[in-house]
């Protein structure tokens, strides 16, 4: 299970993370959504110190993390227990397919080379990738190297896996295969933590929907409670915002799509 | 004064047996100078507290004085405060000097290397469970490599034919060789342009190699 | 990548342990019977270099001198400030062609002089007009950077009229002076006489030759060196008295230049 209570976290003047409590269970799919800026990914980056957190503590699996006193070591413990999937995929670009899903295994496991292939291999057949198991990274498609990454996080059997944003800097035509295969794991009851703007496939996926604003937990509980009945005013606000915005997206969607196309091919 | 080609020709062979030595001083200190060099960059990188204040003064100091001076002070000027580096010979004092003075230089286009991979690249490695150590060797490094090559190619071009100031203390390579072979007869421009041509063929090949290098590293990247 | 990092560590580490090896050994040759002589063998026919050794009237003298009073010699090349800087740090013993001025004098002990040194002017072969020190006024001359022709000719020059122009080394002198860029080029006398006569420079030497200094080897100054010197001194005077020096000195210039002629 991943607990963390009395997150606080400041960068300069401005406190992105107020005092933030929650628990996600083993085997249970938690979505964060909120309006940009509130904190989501901070919170996602401080759960592996990508950030390292001014104050609480930070439990996961088997890791108890307390981010007044930390040592280096407990922090590659705690990182040991958790894998994410980047919003700009962050794939190794020296590495193809293949060996950027192997080579955590290989270096920090000490997995011989032979087994880790199968291990990658397999799980790039599980994301549809096997095909390209030895392409680099520049030679793939946005979608292509969001399930590569998706591979990638998988590889190191993590006690929870973090996705920021996992289909934000895709092309429109590359969201549903990479939301397919996120479906497929939660599906599996991997622990997953997923920061996105996709509000169907949260309602989808999620066991439970977090709605953070500035910095603080606003309103947390089942897709149905949140899309449906949401409680707190400001959780309405932000879901009828998005509902509008949605509407516009699908408008433009047909000529801005097509452009966006033509300037990742070149 | 006419150019005596047949002269020029005819001393090849003596000079070139002076290529090991020039390639021994350029290739040595080039490894002593990368291995200093990725430290200071990775103490600019990372800003490590008082070695990077250390680091910055190193650099800057072996940057902004000549090399020659630099060979000066470590043959002659050192044994004087230390006795017992009195014993260290000419080659291994402008090795000394060569590494030092190059591997300033190397430290800031290392730096530069670093700096232009990509943070997410780290992050990525940190992610899944490596530690920054093995990011660094598996990930960040070979990336960074890639960039540095060229000018650490430069760098290590210059160092060749600078080698030439070890005359100074007394190792006699390429350059000197050429200058001392046309003390007996007075033909110097014959002799440089002998030893001009063994450097240029010399750099040429060097080119070559790191092109090759260069497109095998390069694999990676294209589409 | 982890196997390149240490691979070239190791390597590195080798190669310098091989050097301090090497660097050992030379140190063990210095033992007393011994003497290292710096040189820059960049005048013939003083000392240049031919297939490989040093050799040169002063090559010659030098080490009849330092044999006959049994010692052994040992050459060590390097530029003139590379020879400088090893003489002043005891990394060779003296030095070959270190003329002796007054300032030199004072920091360092000296055996008896083995030649006699003059400056000599280089002109243009058409040049009619310089053949002696004061035709050279209010015109340029070229001088050897580190040598003390230069000097000398400052030293002769009281009231500032001649300017002087320093070079790396002599192959651009040569072709300045010929082209008539620079009026004229100050260096050893006897040096220049040869090599035009040997060596086709397309120069000729002026008539007046002028100050004359005194070449002798130059030692650190320590209680050592002077039973050195002293030894080195009575080997030169027996080798005087029976005209080895004075044979030398015909074999390589037709004259002698190893006695005064201003004294």
């Amino acid at each position: 299970m991943i607990k963390v209570s009395n997150l606080k976290k400041r960068f300069d003047q401005t406190e992105v993370l107020k005092n933030i409590n929650f628990e996600v269970n083993d085997g249970e799919v938690v979505v964060i959504i909120g309006p940009s800026g509130s904190g989501k990914s901070t919170l996602l980056r401080c759960l592996n110190f990508l950030e390292q957190p001014d104050f609480g503590t930070i439990q996961v699996g088997e890791v108890t993390v307390d981010a007044t006193r930390v040592k280096r070591a407990e922090i590659n413990r705690l990182r040991t227990q958790t894998s994410m999937v980047f919003q700009h995929y962050n794939l190794f670009k020296n590495k193809t397919a293949l060996e950027n899903v192997t080579h955590a295994l290989i270096v920090t496991q000490k997995m011989d080379k032979n087994e880790a292939d199968q291990i990658g291999r397999d799980l790039l057949n599980q994301v549809g990738m096997v095909q390209k198991a030895d392409s680099y990274p520049v030679s793939l498609s946005g979608g292509q190297q969001q399930r590569v990454g998706i591979a990638r996080a998988l590889a190191v059997k993590p006690h929870a896996i973090l996705f920021d944003e996992p289909t934000s800097s895709l092309d429109p035509e590359w969201v549903g295969e990479v939301l397919r295969v996120i479906s497929g794991i939660a599906n599996k009851r991997k622990t997953m933590l997923i920061v996105t703007h996709e509000m169907g496939f949260a309602r989808q996926v999620a066991d439970k929907v977090v709605f953070m604003a500035d910095g603080v937990i606003v309103e947390q509980g089942t897709p149905e409670e949140i899309f449906d009945h949401p409680k707190n005013e400001r959780t309405k606000q932000f879901l009828q915002e998005y509902t509008k915005q949605f509407a516009e997206d699908i408008k433009v969607d047909s000529h801005a799509s097509s452009e966006k196309r033509d300037l990742l091919s070149t | 004064m006419n150019f005596d080609i047949g002269y020029m020709i005819e001393i090849i062979p003596e000079l070139l047996k002076y290529v090991p030595i020039t390639l021994y001083l350029a290739i040595v200190s080039m490894i002593i100078a990368i291995v200093i060099g990725v430290f200071l960059a990775l103490i600019l990188v990372n800003k490590i507290p008082v070695l990077l204040q250390i680091a910055k003064v190193y650099i800057s100091f072996f940057r902004g004085t000549p090399a020659l001076v630099q060979l000066l002070m470590i043959y002659f000027g050192l044994p004087q405060l230390f006795p017992l580096l009195n014993s260290i010979s000419a080659e291994t004092a402008a090795i000394i000097a060569f590494s030092i003075n190059t591997s300033a230089y190397l430290a800031e286009i290392f730096r530069a290397g670093l700096e232009s991979v990509d943070k997410g690249q780290a992050e990525a490695a940190i992610s899944v469970g490596m530690t920054y150590p093995e990011a660094l060797r598996g990930i960040i490094l070979p990336q960074a490599v890639r960039n540095a090559i060229p000018a650490t190619g430069n760098m290590f071009i210059g160092l060749i034919k600078n080698s030439s100031l070890a005359f100074t203390i007394g190792v006699t390579e390429l350059l000197a060789q050429g200058k001392l072979m046309a003390t007996s007869n007075l033909k110097f421009f014959e002799a440089y342009f002998a030893v001009g041509l063994i450097y240029w063929v010399l750099t040429m090949l060097y080119s070559k190699l790191q092109e090759w290098y260069e497109n095998r590293l390069g694999k990676a990247y294209q589409r | 990548m982890r196997k390149i990092v240490s691979l070239l560590m190791l390597v590195a580490v080798l190669l310098l342990t091989a050097c301090g090896q090497s660097a050992g050994g030379t140190e063990s040759s210095s033992e007393d019977k011994v003497i290292k002589i710096g040189a820059t063998p960049d005048g013939y026919p003083l000392y240049y270099m031919e297939d490989s050794e040093i050799k040169g009237f002063v090559v010659e003298v030098m080490e009849t001198i330092i044999e006959n009073a049994g010692y052994e010699t040992e050459w060590v090349l390097s530029d003139w400030s590379g020879v400088l800087a090893s003489l002043e740090t005891g990394k060779i013993d003296t030095a070959a062609g270190f003329a002796l001025t007054p300032e030199r004098a004072e920091k360092y002990d000296y055996t008896e002089p083995y030649y006699y040194s003059r400056v000599g002017i280089g002109v243009s072969k058409e040049n009619d007009t310089i053949n002696t020190l004061e035709d050279l006024k209010g015109k340029q001359a070229a001088n050897i950077l580190g040598s003390n022709y230069g000097e000398v000719l400052k030293e002769n020059d009281s009231n500032n009229e001649i300017e002087v122009i320093n070079y790396e080394g002599p192959e651009v002198v040569y072709q300045d002076v010929a082209s008539g860029k620079i009026d004229a080029f100050v260096t050893g006398r006897e040096m220049l006489l040869v090599q035009v006569k040997d060596k086709e420079i397309p120069l000729k030497v002026a008539e007046e030759a002028f100050g004359e200094k005194p070449v002798a080897m130059p030692f650190v100054k320590n209680e050592e060196n002077k039973k050195r010197i002293e030894e080195l001194n009575q080997s030169h005077e027996e080798l005087k008295a029976d005209g080895t020096i004075k044979e030398l000195s015909e074999k390589w210039f037709g004259e002698d230049v190893t006695v005064s002629v201003e004294e």
